[in-house]
């Protein structure tokens, strides 16, 4: 039947995502890389909510094996052990023009919340090739935290009117120590507007991984930092002094203050041990005499042996 | 112990913030919103897709809890429109799932959630939809936001919801 035909044929139909790509980007591509980056932060936290609009797009790839390599786009998720090299860096520009090209991370830095770390700093490089450039900070690969989620590791390539003087930037050889990477964007582009202008952006995020431990242990030399989520602090509406149909007990434990609670907690879990002897632990620990006793005080034990409430962290 | 190493006098911040704005989303922490139940559709999400067909063209986006359209697909794009026979159809559907996947994955998108409505489970153009973005690795279904067991107690030391 030729118009089942017709009709199964069309969907079959499948464009070559990479053509589309290409086309799309030379239409489209700076507004979906400006929106992208408002929406990850990036304007608000290298350039203080100043931005701009791509003028041409970075190839940059990273090298795992001789075969496989990981594209950096903006904002897709790369291991840290496939980031341990410096990446391969390519765009098409003017081969007269100067530019620099800087790698930092907004979220990588351990002294200082609210700046930045500088990964990879190469600058006057000619046209194309950053190989040529003079490299000012060595390539550092990223080594996001434990339990800290995702970091943004940013390039910005900046196109230079002239040829650039970054001596007094200029860090030693092989620069291990985390204190002198420190980096502020803002303060970097504001001393020197007239001289560069940003031509592109790309970024990366990356997340914790083994191999960011052995960084630390062997190559940085010191202690692994370890952080805990704290979570907000939860919400308790205004205490009345005649609570309508709410149990006494629980409201009131709700707007003690928990250090006082903690401490409680802690009174009767050290009463209970006995030092001398080996720790049990109780075969039905929920089993109860609950003759004799108001419900408040069941409920207490209740929460007590199966560690809830404030006997959570006990 | 590293008497040699270049960062012994080297001093951690004991507080850490990460400045990601979508860091605590990915982790699934960051709280979702959840005061429209009245309300349908919701907006218990962090990126849902919206899926809009019109007489001509479709369009597809991926759009925040806040309202912000963060990556879209239409077939009104001269890039896609060249290569398409009808702009409507159920091959059109199809691309634009492959597409709209490949630019969820450029932009750090992995998961989304998609709002089910009774509609459309007729309409045979989102099922095609659905299927391509979740073979080109696009996870439909958003993780549960992981919420701390009440603990009683304020800390009146510190500032607190009080």
């Amino acid at each position: 039947n030729p118009v089942i035909e017709n009709f199964k044929s069309k969907i079959s139909v499948r464009l070559d995502l990479e053509e589309v790509n290409k086309t799309w980007m030379e239409e489209n591509g700076a507004t979906f890389y400006q929106t992208i980056a408002e929406h990850y932060g990036i304007w608000r936290d290298l350039f203080n909510h100043c931005f701009f609009h791509p003028k041409f797009f970075m190839d940059i790839t990273y090298n795992i094996t001789d075969s496989r390599y990981m594209p950096i786009y903006m904002g897709n998720a790369v291991a840290p052990f496939e980031a341990r090299s410096a990446p391969n860096v390519s765009y098409e520009c003017d081969p007269d023009s100067l530019y620099t090209l800087i790698l930092t991370s907004p979220d990588g830095n351990l002294q200082n919340n609210n700046t930045e770390f500088l990964h990879w700093m190469v600058g006057n490089i000619p046209g194309n090739d950053v190989k040529q450039g003079e490299v000012i900070c060595n390539y550092m690969p990223p080594f996001p935290v434990r339990d800290v989620g995702f970091n943004r590791y940013v390039f910005v390539l900046y196109e230079q009117h002239q040829k650039m003087d970054y001596s007094k930037l200029q860090k030693p050889g092989d620069c291990l120590s985390l204190s002198e990477r420190n980096f502020q964007t803002l303060d970097f582009y504001g001393e020197r507007q007239d001289e560069l202008t940003p031509a592109s952006i790309a970024f990366y995020q990356s997340q914790y991984h083994p191999c960011v431990s052995k960084y630390f242990r062997e190559t940085l030399k010191m202690k692994e930092p370890i952080y805990e989520f704290i979570h907000p602090p939860p919400y308790h509406p205004v205490q009345k002094k005649h609570p309508h149909k709410k149990p006494f007990n629980l409201y009131l434990d709700r707007y003690r203050d928990i250090r006082e609670l903690n401490e409680e907690a802690m009174k009767y879990k050290i009463k209970q041990t006995n030092p001398f002897e080996k720790f049990k632990i109780p075969k039905y620990p929920a089993v109860f005499n609950n003759r004799m006793k108001p419900t408040w005080l069941q409920l207490k034990e209740r929460h007590r042996a199966l560690n809830k409430h404030q006997w959570k962290n006990v | 112990n590293h008497s040699d190493s270049p960062n012994k006098d080297f001093k951690v911040n004991p507080q850490y913030i990460n400045r990601n704005p979508r860091c605590l989303e990915q982790a699934g922490i960051a709280p979702k919103p959840l005061g429209w139940q009245l309300q349908n559709p919701s907006r218990t999400y962090h990126h849902k897709i919206k899926f809009d067909i019109s007489a001509r063209n479709i369009i597809a986006e991926i759009i925040h809890n806040s309202g912000k359209v963060v990556v879209s697909a239409s077939t009104k794009e001269k890039a896609i429109k060249a290569h398409l026979h009808s702009c409507n159809d159920k091959s059109a559907a199809l691309n634009l799932g492959r597409i709209l996947a490949h630019r969820c994955l450029q932009a750090g998108i992995t998961r989304v959630k998609y709002q089910f409505q009774i509609a459309d489970r007729q309409s045979e153009r989102m099922e095609v939809f659905l299927s391509a973005l979740r073979s080109n690795k696009l996870i439909i279904s958003e993780k549960n936001t992981f919420k701390p067991h009440y603990i009683p107690g304020i800390d009146y030391e510190r500032p607190n919801r009080y």
